[in-house]
């Protein structure tokens, strides 16, 4: 363990030549932070993939399904159609061999209808004849249900030429072909026309055997068109991997110029719409490196110049002090008017030497030149020390509730800063007795000054920490440098700590310091 | 305020630019899916017209040795039937040429009968063939729903009054007329009822029943009709 010692105060001169590495440095720490926090690779249930795998797999199911649909069609049509006409042209030879009498004989018709029903082709039939009221069928039941009033009237129709017909008929989900034929003889002679006999023969026969045939199509069709969707799937993942690829190039990019790294380049290859993007993508990365190197370099010569103009005032400011402790001391000796001006350069000089020591710290750390020397010390210690070097001792200015024993890893020298940066704020804005407490939260160390005055107002609250701001525009003189909490923050932040400002509900302002353990 | 509304007068146009094409792809998926649908499995249809009708073997007896009698149906559509010279003693041996063979006279007496001499010859024997007509069907053919338009013969009976001249064997257009003459009015008679006249008339005049047949009652005469076509 080390005495928590205020060091002498540093010369602003350190790792002025090291501006840029700092800044570097600072950067990377600030993005490899907010790196945790980005969207990397978060899920899109309609990205660009799925889309355009959709779209492949639509006009594909498209292509097959048009294709399987019209070859399903033909085939379909050639499988009734072949049925249909061997079964119309068998069934018209069948008749056409057959003789009866006119008017028919129903027994002996009968057995005609049993042997052409034995007869059936392609496939077995049931055979109907109807003739006047007669009603004669190879079967049990003198006629069928499946033959409509459509296909009667056809065959009975007396105006046109005779001719045989057929219809598909479903019923319970059965199809049917039914067939009718209407009988004509030789009157009296072979020559002439034939005349009609009234007789008409229908057949009924089912089609469940090209159903099935016409199942096993629509099965084919089926699996041959999964297949070609699943291949479907493999040009669309290829192109879908073809468009991604430079999207996710450009997103990483981008990604990583929202690092700090500017200098992040695509490799913008081919002549498509998305190369363009990327060459695109290119010179706008290219030109706002330019522009942020410019707006660096302006910013840092702006830094140089006022840590430069503090060390130049510094000098001769040492002289000055050193004449002014004289003349103070010699003061006496003066007449009253030349005493008190000299108590006045003396005092002003002082002041000027302070905002010189602050200018050049806060130009510090604003070349990130700041540096932690951390050491483990007792807190308490700490404090006690600051507020003893201060010379606030007086208990009914400053009043220190310390808890004993903590020990932290800090920088006792911008630790002492802080604390005496807070108190003396405290002092001269606001009423005494000003509060020290200290205590530990956590993994935290708590440092909390506050006052008696009227507090902070809400307009004000979050400026204080800005440089030179003056809470009463009026007031353009104040016995501190202006850059005072300024430094408070920028300490507590290089210790990766907060410090902040508030109201205490009682009266008097509250600032709160929070660094870890 | 105004610039509010534009705003979302703008999200609302673009949320609407999205909605039109999701439906539109849904309208391209339904219009493709129908036909992918509807066409499985087997269709009822319509009736098709498939081939001609089939030529039945009528018979016995042989063609020329018939008479052909035009009935109606049970559904008014004409309805031949056959009837047989010689039933019920037919002799086809006979060497006089079948003089002796009869025909069942139904109603009428002796003197109706037909020889298939006659038969074959014409004339005389229309009278007789269409007396049979009018003698309406018989037992076995009303059975099957066969009936007469034509009013029941009382007394008279439709006669042949001349046949114009012509060529029957060439079949030729120069068809014979044949003038038939009726006891009851024609011009009432319905459509099957000529039909049953002229077709008997034909067929007992012609063996392919091609002549032309005029018919005349007490009312009037009828326009020339034909039984084929």
């Amino acid at each position: 363990m080390k005495a928590c010692v205020t060091p002498d105060e540093d010369t602003g001169h350190e790792g002025r030549g090291g501006h840029a590495g700092q800044d570097g440095h600072g950067t990377t720490g600030r993005a490899s932070g907010r790196r945790g926090r980005s969207p990397r690779l978060r899920p899109h249930p309609f990205g660009l993939r799925t889309r355009l795998v959709l779209a492949f797999l639509l006009v594909a199911a498209v292509g097959c399904g048009t294709t399987a649909a019209l070859t399903y069609r033909a085939a379909r049509n050639a499988i009734l159609e072949q049925t249909q006409d061997t079964a119309v042209s068998a069934f018209r030879e069948q008749i056409d061999a057959l003789g009866t009498t006119l008017p028919i004989e129903p027994e002996m018709l009968r057995d005609t209808l049993m042997m052409v029903a034995r007869q059936g082709k392609p496939r077995a039939w049931r055979v109907y004849a109807e003739y006047g009221t007669l009603r004669v069928s190879s079967t049990d039941r003198p006629t069928s249900s499946v033959i409509t009033p459509e296909l009667r009237a056809r065959a009975a129709d007396d105006e046109a030429v005779p001719h045989g017909s057929f219809q598909r008929v479903v019923k319970n989900g059965t199809p049917y072909l039914t067939i009718a034929v209407p009988a004509v003889f030789l009157a009296r002679s072979a020559e002439g026309p034939p005349q009609r006999t009234g007789l008409v023969f229908y057949a009924v026969m089912e089609l469940s055997e090209e159903e099935a045939n016409i199942e096993a199509m629509v099965t084919a069709a089926r699996d041959g068109a999964l297949p070609a969707l699943a291949v479907a799937l493999i040009p669309a993942l290829i192109a879908a991997r073809g468009v991604l690829r430079p999207v996710r190039e450009l997103r990483h990019a981008a990604h990583s110029m929202g690092r700090g790294r500017l200098d992040t380049r695509i490799h913008a290859k081919g002549s498509d719409e998305l190369a363009d993007l990327a060459r695109t993508f290119n010179e706008s990365a290219a030109e706002l490196e330019r522009s942020v190197a410019e707006l660096r370099n302006a910013e840092a010569r702006a830094r140089r110049f006022a840590s430069d103009v503090s060390h130049e005032l510094r000098t001769p400011l040492a002289g000055m002090l050193a004449v002014t402790e004289v003349l103070d001391e010699d003061a006496g000796s003066l007449d009253s008017d030349t005493a008190r001006a000299v108590r006045l350069i003396s005092a002003e000089t002082g002041k000027l030497a302070v905002l010189v020591e602050d200018l050049m710290e806060i130009s510090r750390f604003d070349a990130r030149a700041a540096e932690l020397h951390t050491d483990e010390v007792d807190a308490a210690d700490c404090v006690r020390k600051t507020l003893q070097q201060r010379h606030w001792t007086d208990p009914t200015q400053v009043v220190p509730y310390l808890t004993e024993g903590i020990r932290a890893r800090l920088d006792p020298r911008r630790f002492d800063v802080v604390v005496a940066n807070l108190v003396g704020n405290a002092l001269r804005h606001g009423e005494a007795p000003v509060t020290v407490r200290l205590w530990a939260e956590g993994d935290q160390l708590v440092t909390e000054v506050a006052d008696r005055g009227p507090g902070i107002h809400p307009d004000v609250l979050p400026h204080v920490f800005d440089r030179f701001y003056k809470a009463d525009q009026a007031r353009t003189r104040s016995a501190g440098s202006g850059l005072g909490l300024a430094i408070t923050l920028e300490n507590v932040r290089l210790h990766g700590g907060t410090v902040t400002a508030a109201d205490d509900p009682e009266g008097g302002a509250v600032f709160t310091v929070r660094m870890p353990l | 305020m105004n610039s509010r509304a534009a705003t979302t007068g703008h999200r609302r146009r673009a949320g609407g630019a999205a909605k039109p094409r999701r439906a539109a792809a849904v309208a391209l998926l339904a219009l493709l899916t129908p036909p992918a649908l509807a066409g499985c499995g087997i269709q009822k249809s319509d009736v098709v017209e498939a081939g001609g009708a089939a030529t039945l073997h009528v018979g016995p007896p042989v063609p020329e040795e018939r008479l052909v009698l035009y009935f109606v149906g049970p559904d008014g559509r004409s309805m031949p039937v056959i009837r047989d010279l010689g039933r019920p003693f037919p002799d086809h041996t006979s060497p006089s040429g079948g003089s002796g063979e009869h025909v069942p006279t139904d109603v009428f007496g002796p003197g109706y009968e037909i020889s298939r001499d006659d038969l074959n010859r014409g004339g005389i024997v229309t009278d007789k063939i269409l007396a049979m007509l009018m003698a309406g069907p018989r037992a076995n053919e009303t059975a099957a729903g066969i009936t007469s338009a034509l009013p029941r013969a009382e007394g008279d009976t439709p006669t042949m009054l001349q046949a114009s001249k012509g060529n029957a064997s060439t079949g030729n257009p120069a068809r014979r007329l044949v003038w038939v003459r009726t006891p009851f009015p024609v011009k009432k008679l319905s459509d099957a009822g000529v039909r049953q006249l002229v077709c008997t008339t034909a067929y007992a005049e012609h063996p392919a029943g091609l002549v032309d047949v005029s018919l005349s009652g007490p009312d009037g005469i009828l326009p020339t009709a034909r039984c084929d076509g």
